[in-house]
């Protein structure tokens, strides 16, 4: 039987850190049966509107549904492909321009199955987790995003 | 009846609220009946795209509302 993963927060208050990111990586050392991680690292970035620059994004969501949503979807991937392991973090609050905001990463025992398992884990996640996002311009003015 | 209603992303902003409740003085009893409500109260809510969720399950359709049942309005996702 697959294990499935223990109730945890899929959320990170503010940008991801690269310290985090390095400590879930590191943490596989300990399994030798993986041969590939395939990872997604989503950034801000500095879109531009006329005049304006995006200096930052906040982030909000439906929490309790998108929580649940986050564990349907870690499950499924679970359930439908042979992986070792995956991972999700996501950003709630603020995050700067050239920060991360999204993480995700397979693990699996070849390298074949990672590219295309990461690819279905992120598109499900931007469709189907409730997140919104707010395009916050340097000069104070904002914009939502659809 | 009671029900709570939340407001997400820019419908916060339309709204000046992030949730109300809808109590027997204007019952809902479906989310076709909801929609209605509210776009007259919130007029603005005419030109907002959203989803409605009941009890955190996005509906398809005209969905039957209970007392006591979480009500949100979702405006389309941009996780990521």
């Amino acid at each position: 039987m697959k294990k499935t993963h223990k109730a945890h927060s899929f959320f990170v208050d503010g940008a991801i850190s690269f310290a985090h990111i390095t400590k879930i990586i590191a943490k596989h050392a300990t399994n030798p049966e993986i041969g590939a991680h395939s990872i997604f690292l989503g950034q801000v970035r500095n879109d531009k509107a006329g005049e304006k620059t995006v200096s930052e994004i906040h982030y909000s969501a439906y929490r309790e549904m998108a929580e649940k949503e986050f564990l349907k979807i870690e499950n499924e991937i679970r359930e439908q492909y042979e992986i070792t392991c995956l991972h999700i973090l996501h950003s709630e609050g603020k995050v700067q321009a050239g920060e991360v905001s999204l993480f995700a990463m397979v693990s699996a025992k070849h390298r074949e199955n990672t590219f295309g398992i990461l690819k279905e884990l992120v598109d499900r996640i931007k469709k189907r987790v409730p997140i919104w996002k707010k395009e916050i311009f340097s000069d104070g003015t904002h914009r939502w995003i659809q | 009846m009671s029900v709570n209603i939340k407001f997400f992303g820019n419908l916060a902003e339309v709204t000046g609220l992030d949730q109300i409740t809808m109590d027997h003085a204007s019952p809902v009893f479906d989310s076709a009946i909801l929609k209605e409500k509210l776009k007259n109260i919130y007029p603005a809510l005419g030109a907002c795209k959203f989803a409605i969720a009941v009890n955190q399950t996005v509906t398809s359709g005209n969905q039957d509302i209970h007392d006591g049942d979480e009500v949100a309005l979702l405006p389309p996702y941009a996780g990521g």
